[in-house]
């Protein structure tokens, strides 16, 4: 079964979005992370329900030109995953 | 009455005495010291400023006086004291000027929290603010200058004090310090310009300091909506080049510079991310004042028509 990723709840945030990105602001830590449109918009996805990362490709592909990179390139989309459950905003979902 | 209507002498009696009341933006500071060599600095630098005879409320009570001891004597040092706290080790006496002006600008960033503070110039025309923020190095504060003798109005040279309320740029117009080749990069663009004595041998090279424009100083009280957030970028030889920035960049880059972004916690990131909404943001790479000032004047003339 593949990994699914949720929104974590010991993450509280405020954020300010533009089109060139985002800033987060997490509100336990007092840390401030960029995240780029993609990632904020995973992040927008995992907010309610876990998804893993065919779903969350499935997801972004309504949003996106499918020629985007982050459908062609396997590594990509996972690393961005990656970087999300590093900083603590998702965790894989128990 | 301004400090220019004292003699040195006088001024050196007076800070050796009930001390020398010094108001710069929304700071009070009293200012004891028995150095001659810092009532000779403070003379030239701080001449345009009122000459306070008492003040119901200090922010800052501040001494600059060799320490006890044989330092007195041999080789005499000059110490730091706010408050009756010593923040930092002695320096050689020839230093007091550069030992107040690092001093005060310690007690503002460490203590003016009513503040978000970032590390940067600020400087105003036509209504069109520009801050500058930079680590030491960047040019900041040689452009500060350059701008502010031919015309620009002096807000800091050191810090954009971002008023926690209304998010506007309160200003604290202090003597610019300038280091190594900008002291005489600043005494040829602007002979005009009061340039004090050059302090050796400093923890950042040769220092002096140019003193703020008296326009400058009768509207110290006077904020301005930021406007433009510019980071400079002193590059030999470079041509020009102004480059709008990514606004999530920006923010970084700016907290990067700020002093208190993270005792303010929250309120820090919106004012940030506020400011950085509010503003357009560009990253400047320059070799030649004149090239800054004709950018940067043509950029107010736009913005302000």
């Amino acid at each position: 079964m593949k990994v699914s990723w949720i929104k974590s709840d010991r993450f509280d945030w405020s954020d300010t979005q533009w089109v060139d990105g985002s800033l987060l602001y997490n509100q336990q830590s007092g840390d401030t992370h960029y995240l780029d449109p993609i990632s904020m918009q995973i992040t927008d996805l995992l907010v309610s329900v876990p998804l893993n990362i065919d779903e969350i490709r499935a997801a972004l592909k309504n949003r996106h030109d499918e020629t985007s990179e982050v459908f062609s390139n396997e590594f990509m989309l996972s690393t961005l995953i990656a970087g999300l459950e590093r900083i603590g905003l998702i965790e894989v979902s128990s | 009455m301004k400090i220019s209507a004292v003699t040195e002498n006088q001024l050196l009696k007076r800070l050796s005495g009930p001390g020398l009341i010094l108001q710069a933006g929304p700071f009070i500071t009293r200012l004891y010291s028995s150095i001659p060599g810092l009532a000779a600095g403070i003379h030239g630098l701080y001449s345009n400023y009122p000459l306070i005879d008492e003040s119901p409320f200090v922010d800052f009570h501040v001494r600059v006086n060799p320490p006890k001891g044989i330092r007195r004597w041999i080789r005499p040092q000059a110490r730091f004291r706010f408050d009756n706290f010593k923040p930092f080790t002695p320096l050689p006496i020839d230093q007091a000027v550069p030992i107040f002006e690092w001093g005060l600008n310690w007690c503002i960033a460490n203590y003016a929290h009513q503040y978000l503070i970032v590390h940067s110039a600020v400087v105003e025309r036509n209504g069109v603010s520009i801050i500058f923020p930079a680590p030491p190095g960047s040019g900041k504060s040689t452009l500060c200058a350059g701008l502010v003798s031919k015309g620009w109005r002096l807000l800091s040279d050191e810090m954009a004090l971002l008023d926690r309320k209304t998010l506007q740029l309160v200003p604290v117009p202090r003597p610019v310090s300038l280091k190594n080749r900008s002291i005489d990069v600043i005494r040829e663009y602007a002979p005009d310009m009061y340039v004090g004595s050059s302090t050796e041998g400093t923890t950042k090279g040769t220092i002096a300091h140019m003193a703020v424009p008296e326009s400058s100083i009768e509207r110290q009280n006077e904020a301005v909506n930021p406007r433009l957030v510019v980071f400079p970028k002193y590059t030999m030889d470079a041509a020009p080049e102004l480059t709008l920035m990514p606004k999530p960049l920006a923010g970084i880059r700016l907290i990067e510079n700020c002093f208190n972004y993270h005792v303010l916690g929250e309120q820090g990131f919106n004012m940030v991310t506020d400011l950085v909404s509010t503003c357009d943001s560009y990253e400047f790479s320059y070799s030649q004042l004149d090239d800054a000032l004709q950018i940067f004047n043509q950029l107010s003339e736009e913005l302000s028509s």
